[in-house]
């Protein structure tokens, strides 16, 4: 049997197994509140190790290897920066305080949470609308890491890629729900991570040890060891912050918060959270060890599957190959199943106050999981942009709309409903125009979160209204 | 304080790593023993 068909017989045994959960999950969706949040009565390993899933899609293993190759070892704060902020912090800080105040509001996703909080109606339209269009623009990101991967690994044209695993997320989310979604996210985080550990045993014995890769890497370039390094301190900060800070605005990252079963779940998923997430580092450590292996890599988002496929055995290429689509498609359906409730819980029945039974919720909302997902993959068809720009791009805008008001509205009992307004609109706007116009460099996210929360207190103090609670 | 000859500027992404790592075992194990017994 050629290498291609063994990689493809994995693959298939583990569509089907995707399949079997999306089907299984799926009947235990009896209402629109399983559907959306699996009835909120998810374990800690579960929850957590599918925040790991969701955050580390192959947006970190396919982007992160290409920052890695391109900028060296400084960007292994990046890593770090994720485990410690994104994972631990955000745990800690909004897990429980998130699950008690959703649960007491009945919110089931951030928009929901805006307009019970601030009593704001335009606070829940506008960031759905925002989240739903965004959103579309990361799983371009993550479908071009799909693309790539397949391309490589597989020797098949991108485009038929993007396909394949584009069409298996449709179709697990689209019967499952929440709770598929949670529950592939679980299997996939576990998939992926033993992937990774594989590959990095793998290429340090190739480089000769961890000293001897290093010292290789610092006779092609010494800034390629070095922090800042070729990218220097603004690049380098400004987007471990979006990618790290950024996570506690982002609604397919925080709604495992209010699906999480209880206090304790959220203690232990905390530190599983935080152990899983370690494996960030390996893609940006062996992404820049790719240079002395494969030093003429031009797109780098190709730099980790070329890696993979010149020196990993057939059953190691297999597996990696399986943990970056898992990582992927872990995160793919998370968006999906995100912009699913924020168009027909949020928009379509809260905003525009169209009545549906529970059973037509959940029909129109497997409807609006294809047809966002199938205009992702039309736009990934070009992608426009590397896919880790993809993804800053995306972040800066969703974070700086939603992080000041979701963080203030849990914190603070006298964050009030027009600074939230006035936060939402301006963090937006800020952000949206120097992605666009870039008129000093650093990532839209820094001058759109800090718009956001200055905005947030000025008009909370010019307006102030009752305190919450 | 250098590990794998790498700068200490990158090294120390290393010992921050680690550093998270320790203060989320005993956040887990802190957090939980006061909340020993009680309905979370």
């Amino acid at each position: 049997m050629s290498n291609i068909w063994i990689h493809i017989l994995f693959l298939v045994l583990y569509f089907i197994g995707l399949i079997f959960i999306g089907v299984y999950t799926g009947k235990k969706a009896k209402s629109s509140e399983d559907y959306h949040l699996g009835g909120r009565s998810i374990g800690a390993f579960v929850s957590s190790l599918s925040f790991v899933a969701a955050y580390f899609s192959s947006v970190v293993i396919i982007g992160g290897g290409g920052f890695g190759y391109k900028y060296g070892l400084a960007t292994i704060w990046i890593g770090v920066v994720n485990v410690l902020v994104g994972c631990f912090l955000a745990w800690v800080i909004l897990g429980k305080k998130t699950r008690v105040m959703t649960a007491k509001l009945h919110a089931i996703s951030l928009p929901d949470f805006f307009q019970k909080r601030y009593n704001l109606q335009f606070a829940k339209t506008f960031t759905s609308i925002v989240i739903v269009l965004f959103l579309i623009i990361y799983n371009v990101s993550i479908l071009k890491g799909l693309g790539n991967t397949f391309e490589v690994i597989l020797n098949i044209p991108y485009t038929t890629g993007l396909l394949i695993s584009g069409a298996i997320v449709l179709v697990y989310v689209m019967f499952g729900g929440y709770l598929a979604v949670v529950w592939t996210g679980f299997i996939q985080a576990i998939i992926m991570i033993s992937g990774l550990v594989y590959l990095f045993f793998v290429t340090i014995s190739k480089v000769g040890g961890l000293t001897t890769g290093v010292a290789k890497l610092q006779t092609i370039q010494q800034s390629l060891v070095e922090t800042p390094g070729v990218w220097g301190f603004t690049g380098l900060i400004s987007f471990m912050l979006v990618v790290s800070l950024g996570v506690w605005g982002m609604p397919q990252m925080v709604a495992r918060f209010y699906s999480i079963k209880d206090g304790k779940a959220i203690r232990i998923g905390a530190l599983i959270a935080t152990i899983g997430g370690t494996m960030a580092i390996i893609p940006y450590l062996l992404g820049a060890l790719t240079r002395i292996i494969y030093p003429h890599i031009v797109d780098v988002d190709l730099a980790l599957p070329t890696l993979v496929n010149g020196i990993m055995p057939v059953f190691g290429i297999s597996l990696f190959f399986i943990g970056v689509i898992a990582a992927g498609m872990s995160t793919f359906s998370s968006i999906l199943i995100t912009s699913s409730t924020s168009l027909i819980k949020d928009l379509w029945t809260d905003s525009l106050h169209k009545k549906m039974t529970e059973k037509q919720e959940i029909v129109y909302s497997r409807f609006i999981n294809v047809a966002i997902g199938i205009i992702s993959i039309a736009i990934a068809w070009n992608p426009p942009g590397l896919v880790l720009e993809l993804t800053g791009f995306s972040w800066a805008i969703i974070a700086s709309t939603c992080l000041a008001p979701y963080v203030l509205g849990l914190y603070w009992t006298k964050a009030a409903k027009f600074g939230a307004l006035a936060s939402m609109t301006g963090g937006f706007a800020v952000s949206l125009y120097w992605m666009i116009f870039t008129p000093y460099p650093v990532h839209g996210f820094i001058p759109g979160v800090v718009v956001s929360f200055v905005l947030f207190f000025v008009f909370s103090w010019i307006r102030p209204f009752k305190k919450f609670g | 304080m250098e590990l794998w000859g790498m700068p200490l500027s990158t090294s120390l992404a290393f010992y921050v790593l680690a550093a998270t790592v320790i203060v989320a075992i005993v956040w887990t194990i802190v957090t939980g023993l006061k909340n020993r017994g009680k309905d979370e």
